[in-house]
């Protein structure tokens, strides 16, 4: 198990390289390098940089070196220092940015994901076990109406009918009244009441697939002769069914949460963009939209690497779940 | 259809009131097509104390028999006529056919009343669960025990079916055990409710035959032990005679015959019985190989046969393939397995040679070696297969290590027939397609010559445009074996080529391979684990065990006289299709069962398992050598035991 | 779904041995497996007619001209943000009998928002003709000029909005029906890259195994870790914008190609693994057949179905990308027309509360299409592995 931890850790550590290898071209992507670029934002400004300003800033993220040198320059920065370079839209380090907007990001993408899950459970064995029912093409029906409708849309139907029903605005994680208050309990409140419908908006995309292979596998398991054994030996119907084949049918789930993650991010770009939400989505899109290809560069180095973590804790939660899992890894069977 | 009714046995007493009775049963699925009926209104009526058989093909309905008693049947199917009256300790009858699937009062039948064990141990048992929790759920279920005391009574339990360490293993996932254990396993838990009736639908058909006679005896001493009856569904005519004092027959969802055993098996009465039993190879008991090559053998083993007859037509030579398994960090933790040992084999023209041995001896492995689906890891295999036609193949070429492109020839010449007849035939091509495939490299393929192989085999020319989906098991193999005889062979290589068919089935597909054999001078390796068919049709055999050749003798000597202890043992678990002969052996225990291949055992591969083990043979791996007789002459049969000569092993007698 | 159906119940009685009574009825036995599967697939009416609905938006995708009243960038600016029109059944009395029309408008124009405001004019009634000429001459399918339109007013100048104007008093209806071709094309054209690339890749690892396996399950791996629609982003916003709007059409294609194509990969994979080990496509080794056919003949067609399933599937998610990035601004730009760019005019909450038709309309273009492409594919997939779970 140790052996096995050690080798997915040492996956993922591989992972993360070539995702901020990736994330590095995409800083580079844009003409003319980022010295460059703030020189002319500063003179639209009606600045000017000083010579001084600018021979630091060349050395600090290597851009008279070749490419190499500047990756360096840009990981061990942020590897020492937490120094994610520079935003110069915002004028400010892209590591406050970041930090400034990241945990409202890790709430929302926590809260869809659990939504996500408890959705897809709940609904996944109601239709496996009532399969071909009216509720089956019901519940399957209305996951493939998630699945095809985009995110976005969803979104601006849901403000639509918040105003046009009820007069409300909806948009930001508060009520105009806790924007600027102090932590409190009711604020909390306030924040998930806020936080529910996006999070639900988010979940709708990731459910319907999830579903669909819980779905499946309950499916397969029920029909199981370790199911009928349980049955033949007296086990009442609902304590058998969550002990036996809905255990046995969580694994492929556990493991389908991994590949969740980078859609409920997706996701939550989208659909906090068109929400306006103080969350990374809209922070990126502008970054990328004016090329602020730092900032834009780390948030997707940082959105990659909490993806590589997540499907990390998923795999080992699997491993520590199902001893079959476990044994495999263990490397006693082939 | 007539029920032959049981006639009166002489005994004592009045008759015992019926533990179970089932009457006019009728159990239906109603699918989009059509209703299919599986059971047909039957009768059926178990004794206390007794063990019942309930014998059938596949889709006779003899499991949804059992199924619908506990109210298992799995939808659509249900219950849409009869009773099954169940008499409860109290003298109380209930009506199981009326109860609700899901009520209490079922609950408790189950698994109080009635126990089950299933064909499918590994799947019966949940891979997420320990067998201590589940016999443990048992316990608690039935007996009302807490969890400390249920767990206590689960590892009783493992060491009353006779399971080694029971507190280690009650913690084990059913994954981690050999298939007998778990069979074991699903026993303990059967029992955990002190049921007095016992259902056991195919509980060893898929187990090895060693196995097999251990689980056999476990049933018969717990029977004994409870006062219990059991209900014993199979196929298997041999379990029958060794296991039932009663017997009913099912066909095509209706009993045909119900009768005590012994008299069953000395008159059956209704024609299907008789047919069956026909059907049913039993050991030592006339064979068709000795009509046809009597000769062959005679000169063989005299070893003075004409040279030239009984050069072999394939040669094998220290054969090995081994597997690597990697495991630890970036694999590189790495063991072998070596599937096939260094196993020398000659197959003789005209003959048949049975390979014989229990699952993951490597049989299987050494013909995808002789074909070289895989590429053999060591060893030779040298032949004489090239015919008028084949000029180009040369003959005596190494087949181990020829290259792809130079094997058509000797492909042609040494065919295989598959065990699978539903996925060794492509289910999107003809059967013309199918059989014109190996034909296509000389040329267009005439339809005439695509019929005449189909006659061959006992099909008709309008077959040959159906698609393999529109056949029954039986003929896909037939079908199967007018591909494998369509580019003029020599040797045809039979990897379990009739174990997947029913037993009517199977044995006019022997028949067939022995009239091919016959009209055609075809050499067979015939694979199969099924001792009493490879008595039935082998001139000789081959016996393996973890990958190592460990005796080859003429059938006939091996059988009533083997050289080497495991197969004494293995022919010891055989059951005889013949009550009366099976009661009366003597019976051989064995202990243990085939270790993980790749934890073998240094010296003999057996020592750990055999009954004369000494000191040598942990030290010295015998080889595989000629026996000699009393006089130091050689017999013409090997042995790969130390002790082949000294040994007095038990055969079969006839 | 039933492990174990018994299989007895042909209820003829026997005629010598069990074997030879399996009646088989020729037809069915002459079906091919192609045949089979369609049979199975028939059965699901919601694929079905799921089918027919990706048929029909696919001819309206190539008859685009004929059946837009008004060509995308045409533009009428006295009918800016025009909701819906309605057609009636009416018979205005000028001789030519019954006949579709719609009415024409008067607008006000509030002084302080500069909102408009129209007013049905009862009075003013423009016929609807069939296969008139509507002055806007097109190639059709590339064969000859004509400037005929499915239907339209007669009087080319008429206000004629099925389904509302857009803020430059473009027609939505029509627009609609142009971003049909752009966005169609884009879902198929990317599949078959991605389809290129996933089978390519994944059968190789399917077949080769042993290291190629492994680094093409670890790149495979690493792609679908990624979170698709930043990385998408990032990506677009890397396109230069001078490009022409053909190049960046295919640009976007291709980046969508580009992460789309894991899942197929795995698919194929999985199924060449499986197809290799078995019993017959062993038998067609041993009889003779070269490495070339036994992948052609006997791998490959037990693929199909199953990649034809996996396209259909991926089509949407295809369809629904570029259309989330054309809506952020990162994917196609004006003056291409797709059903994303069309969306893009109800990006923001107050445009939608205005002109509610410019959100409703373009997206339920979106949700016909990936609603009848995920029902077919779903209805595909289960026909041609009907035993099979749904997660490989």
């Amino acid at each position: 198990m140790i052996q096995y931890t050690l080798r997915r850790l040492g996956w993922s550590l591989l992972t993360i390289w070539l995702i901020s290898i990736v994330c590095f071209f995409i800083i580079q992507a844009p003409p003319g390098d980022f010295v460059s670029v703030l020189m002319a934002q500063a003179e639209e400004d009606g600045r000017r940089l000083s010579a001084a300003q600018i021979e630091v800033l060349r050395e600090r993220y290597a851009l008279d070196q070749p490419w190499y040198a500047q990756y360096w320059a840009w990981m061990s920065g942020i590897i020492t220092q937490g120094d994610f370079g520079y935003s110069f839209r915002w004028n400010r380090p892209a590591t406050e940015v970041i930090m400034e907007y990241l945990p409202f990001t890790l709430l929302l993408a926590g809260g869809s994901m659990f939504l996500t899950w408890i959705i897809a459970f709940a609904i996944g064995i109601y239709t496996a076990v009532k399969r071909y029912s009216i509720g089956d093409y019901f519940f399957t029906f209305l996951g493939f109406i998630g699945l095809s409708v985009p995110n976005f849309v969803l979104a601006l139907v849901f403000m639509y009918i918040a105003f046009a029903h009820f007069g409300m605005t909806v948009g930001g994680l508060f009520s105009p009244e806790y924007v600027e208050a102090d932590w409190s309990v009711a604020r909390v409140m306030d924040l998930l009441q806020n936080l529910a419908i996006p999070a639900l908006i988010i979940a709708t995309a990731g459910t319907a697939g999830l579903i669909r292979i819980t779905r499946a596998n309950l499916s397969d398991e029920l029909v199981q002769p370790y199911v009928v054994a349980a049955r033949a030996r007296g086990q009442k119907e609902n304590v058998l069914l969550m002990r036996y084949p809905v255990r046995a049918a969580m694994n492929p789930f556990i493991s389908t949460i991994g590949y969740a993650i980078p859609s409920v991010i997706s996701g939550e770009v989208i659909v906090s963009s068109v929400l306006s939400l103080p969350t990374t989505g809209p922070v990126l899109l502008g970054a990328l939209r004016n090329q602020d290809m730092y900032l834009a560069g780390s948030f997707l180095l940082i959105l990659g690497v909490l993806t590589v973590v997540g499907t990390v804790i998923s795999d080992l939660i699997l491993a520590w779940a199902d001893p079959r899992v476990r044994r495999q890894h263990s490397g006693a069977a082939q | 259809m007539t029920v032959v009714e049981e006639r009166t046995m002489t005994t004592a007493g009045p008759e015992p009131a019926p533990l179970l009775q089932v009457s006019g049963l009728r159990v239906e699925f109603p699918t989009d097509e059509r209703l299919v009926t599986a059971v047909d209104g039957i009768d059926l009526s178990i004794r206390p104390n007794e063990v019942h058989c309930l014998v059938g093909e596949s889709g006779s309905g003899k499991s949804q028999t059992a199924r619908a008693a506990l109210g298992l049947l799995d939808p659509p199917g249900r219950i849409t006529d009869g009773q099954i009256r169940y008499r409860l300790e109290s003298g109380q009858e209930l009506d199981l056919a009326q109860l609700k699937a899901r009520g209490k009062q079922m609950r408790h039948i189950r698994g109080g009343e009635i126990g089950m064990i299933f064909q499918e141990p590994a799947r019966s048992l949940s891979p997420m669960h320990t067998i201590g929790f589940q016999i443990a759920e048992a316990m608690r279920l039935h007996r009302g025990l807490s969890k400390p005391a249920a767990w206590e009574a689960a590892v009783e339990a493992l060491k009353e079916v006779r399971i080694p360490r029971p507190e280690l293993r009650a913690k084990a996932y059913p994954f981690e055990l050999s298939g007998g254990m778990r069979q074991r396993a699903m026993i303990a838990i059967a029992l955990a409710g002190q049921p007095r009736l016992l259902i056991a639908d195919e509980p060893t058909t898929a187990l090895d035959v060693t196995t097999q006679a251990q689980i056999l005896r476990l049933l018969r001493r717990i029977q004994a032990e409870r006062d219990m009856a059991i209900l014993f569904i199979t196929h298997d005519l041999g379990v029958v005679a060794d296991m039932a004092d009663e017997v009913s027959v099912m066909r095509r969802g209706e009993i045909v015959e119900r009768q005590p055993v012994h008299s069953l098996f000395a008159a059956p009465q209704h024609e299907y019985t008789r047919m069956l039993l026909e059907a049913t190879p039993k050991l030592r008991e006339g064979r068709r190989a000795e009509a046809s090559s009597s000769a062959l053998i005679d000169q063989d083993s005299q070893g003075h046969g004409p040279a030239e007859k009984t050069k072999p037509l394939v040669e094998v030579k220290g054969l090995t393939k081994t597997f690597t398994l990697k495991s630890g960090v970036l694999g590189r933790r790495r063991r072998h397995l070596h599937a096939v040992d260094g196993v020398d084999l000659e197959i003789l023209p005209g003959e048949t040679l049975g390979l014989v041995g229990e699952s993951g001896c490597g049989k299987s492995t050494l013909a995808k070696c002789l074909l070289r689906v895989e590429k053999p890891s060591a060893g030779s295999i040298t032949h004489r297969l090239g015919n008028e036609q084949n000029q180009q193949d040369r003959a005596g070429q190494d087949v181990a290590t020829a290259p792809e492109a130079e094997l058509r020839g000797y492909r042609q010449r040494m065919r295989m027939v598959f065990q699978d007849p539903f996925g060794s035939l492509n289910p999107r091509m003809t059967v013309h397609d199918i059989l014109a495939e190996p034909l296509r490299g000389d040329g267009p393929v005439a339809r005439e010559r695509l019929v005449e192989l189909l006659e061959l085999v006992g099909l008709e020319p309008e077959h040959l445009d159906r698609y393999p989906h529109a056949f029954s098991g039986g003929q896909r193999q037939r079908i199967g074996i007018a591909r494998a005889i369509a580019t003029d062979p020599a040797v045809l290589l039979a990897d379990e080529a009739v174990s997947a068919l029913d037993v009517s089935v199977r044995s006019q597909i022997l028949d067939l391979l022995g009239e091919l054999q016959d009209s055609r001078g075809l050499s067979y390796l015939f694979i199969s684990h099924d001792m009493s068919t490879v008595e039935h049709l082998a001139d000789r055999v081959a016996v393996m065990y973890l990958g190592r050749m460990v005796e080859t003798a003429p059938t006939e000597a091996l059988f009533a006289d083997p050289k080497h202890p495991y197969t004494e043992t293995l022919l010891s678990a055989v059951p005889i299709a013949d009550p009366v002969r099976q009661r009366a052996r003597e019976r051989i225990e064995i202990s243990g069962e085939l270790p993980d291949p790749t934890e073998k055992p240094e010296g003999c591969p057996f020592r750990n398992r055999c009954r004369f083990a000494q000191e040598i043979c942990a030290l010295e791996a015998p080889e595989l050598r000629e026996v000699q007789d009393a006089e130091g002459n050689p017999t013409g049969r090997r042995s790969a035991c130390h002790f082949a000569e000294e040994l007095n092993l038990m055969g079969v007698q006839r | 779904m039933i492990s174990k159906l018994p299989l007895i119940g042909r209820k003829h009685r026997s005629r010598n041995t069990p074997e030879t009574d399996a009646a088989v009825d020729e037809a069915s036995a002459q079906r091919s497996s192609v045949s089979l599967t369609w049979r199975r697939f028939k059965r699901h009416k919601l694929a079905l007619v799921s089918l027919w609905i990706v048929i029909g938006v696919y001819l309206i995708a190539i008859f685009a001209d004929l059946i837009a009243p008004r060509p995308a960038g045409d533009y009428n600016a006295d009918y800016p943000l025009l909701p819906p029109q309605s057609m009636t059944l009416t018979d205005p009395g000028d001789g030519r009998g019954f006949g579709l029309y719609v009415h024409g408008y008067t607008q006000e124009i509030d002084e302080v928002s500069w909102n408009r405001y129209y007013t049905e004019d009862p009075d003013e009634l423009h016929r609807i003709e069939f296969f008139v000429n509507s002055g806007h001459d097109y190639e059709f399918l590339g064969l000859f000029t004509t400037d005929r339109k499915l239907f339209a007013p007669a009087d080319p100048d008429a206000p004629f909005f099925l389904m509302g104007s857009d803020s430059n008093g473009r027609d939505i209806f029509s627009r609609v029906i142009y971003g049909t071709q752009v966005s169609m094309s884009i879902g198929l054209i990317g599949v078959v890259l991605s389809l290129v690339i996933g089978i390519a890749l994944g059968a190789a690892a399917g077949f080769f195994r042993g290291v190629v396996d492994t680094v093409i399950q670890r790149i495979t791996e690493l792609f679908m870790s990624i979170p698709s629609i930043p990385l998408w982003m990032a990506l677009a916003a890397a396109i230069p914008r001078e490009w022409g709007p053909l190049t960046i059409y295919f640009a976007i294609t291709v980046l969508l190609s580009l992460i789309g194509w894991t899942s197929l990969a795995r698919e194929v994979r999985g199924r060449v693994l499986t197809l290799r080990s078995e019993d017959y496509v062993v038998a067609a080794r041993l009889d003779g057949a070269s490495r070339v056919r036994v992948i052609r003949r006997h791998i490959l067609p037990g693929l199909t179905s199953h990649i034809i399933a996996s396209v259909t599937l991926a089509v949407p998610a295809m369809i629904l990308a570029e259309t989330s990035l054309s809506f952020l601004g990162l994917g196609l730009q004006p003056p291409v027309v797709s059903w994303g760019v069309l969306l893009q005019e109800a990006q923001n909450i107050r445009s939608v509360i205005t002109a509610p038709w410019l959100l409703i309309v373009p997206s339920t273009a979106v949700v016909i299409a990936t609603l009848a492409l995920n029902f077919l594919g779903d209805g595909l997939r289960d026909a041609a592995d009907p035993y099979g779970g749904a997660t490989r």
